[in-house]
C-alpha cells in the first residue's frame, strides 16, 4: 500500500515540477458531472496544466439471475463506492494544435484509481487500486464519456487479488 | 479421485513455482530488467511498472484462480554509467503464498554510439509461506497441519548484455547462489539455469516497428525446466501494439501455448500492455486460462 502511495505522490510530484510558467491552456478548473453509466456524482479539480484529481461518489449495479426448481428469478444488487483518481493528461497541448476540445478535460490519460466498494445486502467490502490509462471525451458540450484499463489489485476483506482492471462512464456535464 | 486432484494440483504448483520463482510471463519483454538485471543500465528512461498474472484453471467442476503482482522501478543513471532497480511481488496459490523483493544494480560501458556492454546482478529476498488456515485441497488424505510454514531464502542473478546497433543480445545466470527451500514436501534447492535473450526491432515503413523477441530458459540443461518464448509485435504511429507471443516447453510433455498482445502508449509517458492466452496444445488434459496486463509510466 505504500509503495502505491509513493507512486502517486511521485507521478504529481514529478508533473508539478514539469510545470510551464506560461500555461496558455484554458481549461476548466473545476468540472461537475452527473453519470448514469454507472449511477454517481463526481468531481475533476484542476491541480496543475496537466494534472486533476478526480472525486467519484455513486453505485455499481450488479444484475444475477438466479434459478431454483425451473423458476428464474433475477435479482439486482447495488454496489454502492467512493473512488478518488489522480490523473495526468497527456494530449492536451497536441489536441490544440490539431484544433481539437480539451475543455472539460477531453484527452488521452495516465491516472491511479482507489475505489472502495460495499455491498449492503452481505455488509461485505472490496478496496481497488491501481494504475490505468484512459480516455475521456465530450460530445455536444454536454455529454461525456470516459473509458480506462490498466492493472490492478483488489482488496476483498481478508484476501487480495491482482488483475486487469478497468472503467466505463456515460453522463452529463452540470457545469 | 484425490489422488488425481492431488496429482493436478502438484503439476499447477509446479508451473506456477516455475512463474514465482523465474518470473517468467508472455509479456517479459515488457520488463527485461527482471529477467535480465544488466538491462537497467541501458535503459533510455526511468521506469515505473505494475505488472499482474492471473490464472483460472477448472479442477473437477470446481474453477481455482490464483493472481499475482508486481512493481518495478527502474532508474540508469547515465553520469555514473549504472542503472539501480527495486522490485517487489506478491503471488498467492491456494494455500501458498509468495513474496519477493530485491535491488538491482548494473554498470555499464559504451564502446563508441552503437556498441555497449553492460553487467548487473539482482539480490533478493524470498519468503515462501504456507498458510494453515486456507489448506482445502490436500486436507483429506494428508497429514494435518496447524501452524503456518514460512520459509526464506536469498537470491542471487547475474547478468550480461550486450548491444549492437539494433540487435541486442542477454545472457543470465538465475540463482546463481543455488538457494535451498525448506517446505512442507521437504527440501528443494533451486538450480541454477542460463537464460537468453535476443531482441531486435526494425521500421516498416514511416509508421511500424516490429520488435522480435526471444528469451530461452535453461539452455545449458542445468535443470529440467525447459522453455522458449518468442514475441513479435507490431508497434503502430508509436501508438497502438498489436502482437503474438509462443511458448514453448520442451519437456517429455511438449506444451505449445500462444497468446495475442495488444496495448496502447501514451506520448511515450505511459504505455498499457495486456497479453491473453488463446489456445494451447498439450498432452495433458488440462486447461487454463491466463491473462497478463503491465502498465509502465516512464520519466
Amino acid at each position: 500500500m505504500k509503495i502505491y502511495i509513493i507512486f502517486i505522490l511521485s507521478i504529481i510530484c514529478i508533473n508539478l515540477y514539469s510545470q510551464s510558467a506560461n500555461d496558455t491552456l484554458k481549461l476548466k478548473k473545476t468540472a461537475i458531472r452527473l453519470h448514469f453509466l454507472p449511477f454517481g456524482f463526481s468531481v475533476e479539480q484542476r491541480l496543475s496544466k496537466n494534472a486533476t484529481l478526480i472525486m467519484d461518489l455513486g453505485t455499481n449495479y450488479n444484475l444475477t439471475i438466479m434459478s431454483q426448481q425451473s423458476i428464474d428469478e433475477a435479482e439486482i444488487m447495488l454496489l454502492p463506492y467512493i473512488e478518488f483518481e489522480p490523473r495526468i493528461y497527456t494530449n492536451f497541448q497536441s489536441r490544440l494544435e490539431k484544433g481539437k476540445k480539451i475543455n472539460y478535460f477531453s484527452g488521452a490519460y495516465g491516472a491511479f484509481k482507489a475505489k472502495g466498494i460495499t455491498d449492503l445486502i452481505f455488509e461485505g467490502w472490496l478496496i481497488q487500486t491501481g494504475p490505468l490509462i484512459g480516455y475521456q471525451s465530450v460530445f455536444s458540450n454536454f455529454f461525456y464519456w470516459n473509458i480506462g484499463i490498466g492493472v490492478g489489485s483488489t482488496f476483498i476483506e481478508e484476501d487480495i487479488r491482482f488483475g486487469i482492471i478497468g472503467e466505463f462512464k456515460l453522463g452529463l456535464n452540470l457545469n | 479421485m484425490i489422488r488425481k486432484l492431488l496429482t493436478i494440483t502438484f503439476f499447477l504448483l509446479l508451473i506456477r513455482v516455475g512463474f514465482s520463482q523465474n518470473l517468467y510471463t508472455m509479456l517479459f519483454f515488457e520488463n527485461i530488467s527482471l529477467e535480465n538485471p544488466a538491462y537497467v543500465a541501458i535503459k533510455d528512461k526511468n521506469s515505473i511498472s505494475c505488472s499482474t498474472y492471473t490464472i483460472s484453471l477448472p479442477i473437477m467442476e470446481a474453477n481455482y484462480s490464483n493472481s499475482s503482482g508486481r512493481i518495478s522501478l527502474n532508474v540508469p543513471i547515465k553520469k555514473l554509467s549504472s542503472g539501480f532497480g527495486f522490485h517487489t511481488m506478491y503471488d498467492k496459490f491456494g494455500h501458498f503464498s509468495y513474496f519477493n523483493t530485491g535491488a538491482i544494480y548494473s554498470f555499464k560501458y559504451d564502446f563508441d554510439e552503437n556498441y555497449s556492454l553492460a553487467l548487473g546482478s539482482d539480490f533478493s529476498v524470498n519468503i515462501n509461506k504456507l498458510r494453515a488456515s486456507r489448506i482445502d485441497l490436500i486436507s483429506y488424505d494428508e497429514p494435518n497441519i496447524h501452524n503456518d510454514i514460512v520459509n526464506s531464502y536469498f537470491n542471487v542473478d547475474l547478468g550480461l548484455w550486450f548491444k549492437a546497433h539494433k540487435l541486442n543480445f542477454g545472457i543470465t545466470n538465475k540463482h546463481l547462489n543455488h538457494p535451498k527451500i525448506n517446505n512442507y514436501y521437504g527440501s528443494t534447492t533451486i538450480l541454477s539455469n542460463i537464460n537468453i535473450i535476443l531482441n531486435y526491432n526494425f521500421r516498416i515503413g514511416n509508421k511500424i516497428i516490429l520488435k522480435n523477441n526471444l528469451l530461452t530458459f535453461d539452455v545449458f540443461h542445468f535443470s529440467d525446466y525447459k522453455q522458449l518464448m518468442l514475441n513479435n509485435q507490431f508497434e503502430i504511429n508509436n501508438k497502438f501494439i498489436i502482437g503474438l507471443t509462443s511458448e514453448l516447453y520442451a519437456t517429455s510433455d511438449k506444451v505449445v501455448i500462444l497468446a495475442s498482445n495488444i496495448g496502447l502508449n501514451l506520448s511515450d509517458k505511459f504505455k498499457f500492455v495486456m497479453s491473453v492466452e488463446l489456445f494451447q496444445i498439450s498432452k495433458m488434459d488440462i486447461r487454463r486460462n491466463v491473462i497478463e496486463g503491465i502498465l509502465t509510466y516512464n520519466f
